[in-house]
């Protein structure tokens, strides 16, 4: 496989990064998120942008208040989209174009509710790219 | 090869989800969902689980209700699970039923491992939770010895220990509870006496063990 074929069927599957204190989440967002590349880690290994950074994630779904405020930091230079799923709330909050917008509550943290806001980020993502 | 039914009662379905596909990739595990008691009924009507995993948030009644609801129509290991529980609610879980207690923070390692453990008659305790549990349990014990002591005052003399748990004055107890402060006085004394305490101010700390905040709360408001 040449590298552009590699970095073709790369871009097929989108890299989605889940920085959880819940790894529960992380499992189920691998199931919820089966049209991406899932990579999940602890959210206690701390230094999130430093892990963006060399990662280069299409999108990042953090379940804590700090690690979304940190990962918002370095999304607003990157046009990173990140999901804030707060399970404490059972709210969802979507960081992109340099601002916070809340998605629902409640019934609004279900795998379909974050598969759909997810793939939309990613496609409005990839349609300003191009 | 007989699977072990794990039924995940969660409000969230994110968590269910994260339950279903970690043990989908076990072969030992089946999993049911249930989202509130009422649902839980309805599948343990269908077949009681070998482990049933409750939401310490469960609705209506939340997840304590469910083990003692659970535990009058089936056999199944009751482990409930929540966010930063306190030790007081993880007592009162095991108490009610519960055989176990787990953090929704376990790793996807971990609680598959608590999951086989169960089935092997293990009691599955977060690490953390276990310690917090003794001394919970330890506070208890004092609570309840302090409690049978505090039996030998009349209902009057309780009355006037709340009083001065609360940091009343003879004068502000005698208007409260419109008695003389000769008759406060000889009260105080008599409590001293039974309990054994040497002074007011011990008096006052044994009540707090035995009663605590909620004993004194509504002594507060009527302080003359």
């Amino acid at each position: 496989m040449s590298s552009t074929q590699l970095r073709l069927a790369y871009k097929a599957r989108p890299l989605v990064a889940v920085v959880c204190v819940v790894p529960l989440l992380g499992e189920a967002m691998e199931s919820a998120l089966d049209f991406a590349e899932i990579r999940s880690f602890s959210a206690s290994d701390g230094d999130i942008a430093g892990l963006l950074r060399w990662m280069r994630p299409d999108a990042l779904i953090v379940d804590n208040e700090e690690d979304a405020e940190e990962a918002a930091a370095f999304a607003r230079d990157h046009e990173l989209p990140v999901l804030h799923v707060s399970v404490h709330e059972r709210a969802l909050r979507l960081y992109r174009h340099g601002s916070w917008e809340i998605i629902g509550s409640g019934e609004g943290t279900t795998p379909t509710v974050i598969r759909n806001v997810i793939a939309g980020a990613l496609f409005s993502r990839e349609g300003a790219a191009t | 090869m007989n699977r072990t039914r794990v039924l995940v009662a969660d409000p969230l379905r994110i968590f269910r989800a994260g339950v279903r596909n970690l043990l989908a990739r076990e072969s030992d595990f089946a999993v049911v969902e249930a989202g509130s008691l009422e649902e839980v009924l309805g599948a343990v009507e269908e077949a009681c689980p070998d482990i049933a995993l409750i939401d310490l948030e469960l609705p209506p009644l939340g997840g304590l209700a469910a083990v003692q609801r659970l535990s009058e129509r089936c056999d199944a290991y009751k482990i409930v699970w929540g966010l930063e529980p306190s030790p007081e609610t993880v007592l009162e879980a095991v108490r009610l039923g519960a055989h176990g207690f787990l953090r929704k923070e376990i790793s996807s390692g971990g609680l598959v491992r608590a999951l086989r453990g169960v089935v092997q008659g293990e009691a599955p305790l977060s690490r953390d939770l276990a310690s917090s549990m003794i001394e919970a349990l330890h506070g208890l014990d004092e609570r309840t010895r302090a409690r049978e002591r505090a039996a030998v005052l009349s209902t009057r003399e309780r009355e006037v220990l709340a009083f001065v748990a609360q940091g009343a004055r003879n004068k502000q107890i005698a208007a409260t509870l419109v008695i003389s402060e000769f008759t406060v006085k000889r009260h105080v004394q008599n409590i001293l006496q039974k309990l054994e305490v040497p002074s007011r101010r011990a008096a006052a700390s044994f009540y707090w063990t035995a009663f605590g905040p909620e004993g004194a709360r509504g002594v507060a408001t009527r302080i003359a």
